[in-house]
């Protein structure tokens, strides 16, 4: 928001006011002071980036100051100096998170800011408004453009919280539907992480990893439809009782085929147990015919499945784990995919799912221990 | 087309106006009057829907801002209210043109309000904006400050919103036969920030326009699609969140826990008899969670089992509420859903106060459902609601049942 203010004053009064007036605008009083480092870095690529954008502008020929002359003269100015801006302070904030969190900076950069240009092009034109209004009419130009402004921050802040309370929701939600299973309680979760992980190391875009996030934490929702008998069962399946499992991706779809968000995670559900040679289900796609997005979740749920311990057999460790991913990469997973898991829990980290002690299970789990 | 009466006098109130102005019609300047209606044309392209789906577009505002352009500069341009409404109405027929080509809806009726609303509110503001010229008021206005007179622009603000909001609710309650009072404050709550908006996007471009001339108009376009876009982002994720409560409601029923449809029944339901009670717009969201997750507790048994028993019943509430509460938000979700088997008076006191309104309406839903769905046990609407009624001493709060009553026969079931 702050580059409304800037491109205002570039245009109204020169690139030395924009850079004053940007950065007194990153006092902030009702945050902490603490880090000092985040307010004095914030205020310094600011005023980094006004000083640069509106040296920019000047460069090019942009008029300043003067209302007569404004139109059509500042139109590739402003192309330039919003451009400037933009790049200039995307990349500084990439180098930063990725400095802090020991991320490249330029996939920062890629998957969160990329897109943006679009809206910076919007507040350009906002800026301009205002600055010429500042020409016109002085201060009270601010009045008015303050209250769509603000409306829209305030629904836009709506947005993001509701987010948050999105994920929350479903994650509690998709941890009570588990707790049937004793053994598979956390699986969803961590396949989510796991995935969401891998997506990002494998340089999926930040929505596609926010879907991939949704679509792994439900991708084992048609479960529920399946018998307990058959999910715990110790031995192996007799043809008849696998049959019987291999319908819960479809069943999986139709619960959550109703999410438009999900439209496109969908396929992550129904084929997240397809093989790489065509001998999965429930289609038997083969290769590249199987969407990424199921690609990615197999390797993570295939990779939890073997570290967590099941009625049927013990935990592996990650080594034993990755090991036995390898001997099926090609035929079961896909390579590339397969390689971005272990590269994202070499980078991240992972924490296993711990072993749980026997304990009698005659059916006094209907308290669920939250 | 078919239009209910409220929006066929509404269509007629507008005809009857934009008839009454023509003969004062004054089409000298037609230049800025052909150029404003094709920006009122471009401008109702940006649709927002808001929560409940009252539709919403932005076309008043160049409107609006045309009809404040005679106070700031008349010497630039200074349509009477005739021509403001001329303009208009042309860029809504081209609108509606457009949407036509597209298959989009209509919106005839909501045209016609917003016609309505600029007459009202184009001619609040030249009745007061002399007002401030009178010794009673010394207003001082700023450095600098344009000629808009702030009282006449609150007038016609107030007038806008009122008779948007007034047309609005007059539609919905016709079309879902609701009670009025309650879905008024809603769209209130629901249009008022948006309203504002307008107006200021509006005032913005009657600054602008004088002093930039035709490159207004791409530039005021910015802050308007700036705040549809926050709009349209905020009424997307809470159409994602519905949807993924009313795809997770159905997992009990499909581990066969419940029966099929059941939650979807009785969250409808649970609705339509809150909106009878009056409860407000934005409590019915909660009460449409609470509905679709009440049984949502059930899937901690480890096997299907009809649960029958009262002990059990309440003690599946409690999971359920406990399961909402780990997701961090929802408090009065989790309590109705806690509270849902809890009788509204017990034996010797008065009726329960602290039992929320939601939890008694999703016990004398849920019970409803549970006697009339087929495969269940069968019976018809008046039989149930005889059941109920006898109920009502302590478990079914009667207030409920008679709006369940009154539900049942606008719906025709009865």
């Amino acid at each position: 928001m702050s580059f409304v203010v800037t491109i205002a004053a570039i245009v109204a009064a020169g690139p030395s006011e924009a850079l004053v007036a940007t950065t007194i605008g990153t006092i902030n009083f009702r945050q902490s002071l603490r880090p000092l480092y985040r307010h004095t870095f914030n205020a310094a690529q600011l005023a980094i980036t006004a000083g640069l954008g509106g040296v920019a502008y000047l460069a090019v020929g942009g008029p300043v100051g003067d209302l007569q002359g404004l139109f059509p003269a500042v139109l590739a100015p402003l192309l330039v100096a919003t451009a400037v801006n933009f790049l200039v302070n995307t990349l500084l904030v990439s180098t930063a998170f990725g400095l802090r969190d020991g991320k490249q900076a330029l996939r920062i950069w890629t998957s969160h800011y990329a897109g943006l240009g679009g809206s910076y092009l919007a507040f350009a034109l906002v800026g301009l408004l205002l600055g010429a209004l500042y020409l016109e009419i002085g201060e009270a130009s601010v009045i008015f453009l303050l209250i769509p402004l603000l409306v829209a921050r305030h629904a836009f802040n709506a947005t993001v919280t509701m987010q948050g309370i999105y994920d929350d929701t479903l994650r509690a939600l998709m941890q009570a539907i588990e707790t049937k299973d004793p053994y598979t309680r956390g699986h969803a979760e961590r396949v989510s992480r796991l995935a969401e992980m891998t997506a990002r190391t494998y340089g999926l875009r930040e929505d596609q990893c926010r879907l991939i996030r949704y679509a792994a934490l439900m991708h084992d929702v048609g479960k529920l439809g399946v018998l307990s008998t058959i999910l715990q069962k110790p031995g192996k399946l007799t043809p008849d009782e696998y049959d019987h499992m291999k319908l819960h991706p479809a069943r999986g779809v139709e619960i959550v085929g109703g999410i438009d968000l999900l439209d496109e995670a969908i396929v992550g559900v129904r084929h997240h147990h397809e093989r790489m040679d065509g001998m999965g289900y429930p289609d038997g796609l083969k290769g590249e015919q199987i969407p990424l997005l199921a690609r990615l979740i197999t390797v993570a749920d295939a990779f939890d499945s073997m570290t967590s311990t099941r009625t049927y057999r013990v935990a592996k460790t990650i080594e034993e784990a990755f090991a036995e991913l390898r001997r099926c990469a090609g035929t079961q997973f896909d390579p590339r995919c397969l390689e971005a898991l272990e590269r994202a829990i070499a980078r991240n980290g992972w924490e296993p799912f711990p072993e749980i002690e026997q304990h009698d299970d005659e059916g006094h789990e209907h308290a669920v221990s939250l | 087309m078919r239009f209910r009466s409220s929006e066929g006098l509404t269509i007629a109130a507008a005809f009857a106006v934009v008839a009454a102005v023509l003969p004062f019609l004054d089409v000298a300047d037609w230049r800025t009057l052909a150029a404003f209606s094709i920006l009122v044309a471009a401008s109702e392209l940006f649709e927002v829907t808001l929560p409940n789906d009252v539709r919403y577009s932005l076309g008043l505002a160049p409107a609006l801002g045309l009809a404040l352009l005679g106070s700031i500069k008349p010497e630039v341009t200074n349509p009477p209210l005739a021509s403001v409404m001329l303009a208009f109405a042309a860029g809504m027929l081209l609108a509606t043109l457009v949407r036509a080509l597209r298959g989009r809806p209509l919106v005839i009726a909501e045209s016609a309000a917003h016609v309505l609303a600029l007459a009202a509110g184009a001619a609040a503001y030249n009745t007061l904006k002399s007002v401030e010229d009178m010794p009673l008021f010394d207003i001082e206005k700023t450095a600098g400050a344009t000629d808009i007179s702030i009282i006449g622009f609150t007038a016609m603000f107030i007038t806008v919103l009122g008779i948007e909001t007034l047309l609005t609710s007059l539609r919905r309650v016709e079309r879902e036969r609701v009670p009025f009072v309650p879905v008024f404050r809603g769209v209130l709550a629901a249009t008022f920030a948006l309203h504002l908006s307008v107006l200021s996007v509006g005032a913005l471009l009657a600054v602008a326009y004088p002093a930039l001339d035709y490159w207004a108009f791409p530039l005021y376009l910015a802050p308007l699609a700036m705040t549809q876009y926050a709009f349209k982002q905020f009424a997307s994720i809470r159409k994602t969140y519905l949807q993924t409560i009313r795809a997770l409601s159905k997992v009990p029923e499909m581990a066969g826990y419940t029966a099929p449809g059941h939650s979807t029944r009785v969250a409808q339901l649970s609705v339509a008899i809150a909106r009878e009670l009056g409860v407000p717009e934005q409590e019915l969201n909660e009460i449409e969670y609470a509905a679709l997750l009440h049984d949502i507790g059930r899937v901690s048994i480890p096997e299907p089992t009809e649960a029958t028993e009262a002990s059990s019943k309440m003690q599946l509430a409690t999971v359920g509420a406990a399961i909402i509460r780990e997701t961090g938000h929802f408090p009065k979700v989790a309590e109705m859903i806690e509270k849902q088997h809890h009788p509204y008076r017990k034996r010797g006191e008065g009726s329960n106060a602290e039992l929320p309104p939601g939890a008694k309406i999703i016990k004398v839903a849920s019970s409803f459902d549970d006697h009339t769905r087929p495969g269940g046990i069968g019976l018809s609407p008046h039989d149930v609601l005889d059941r109920l009624s006898l109920g009502m001493a302590f478990d079914y709060d009667p207030e409920v049942v008679q709006a369940l009553r009154r539900v049942l026969e606008k719906q025709g079931s009865l």
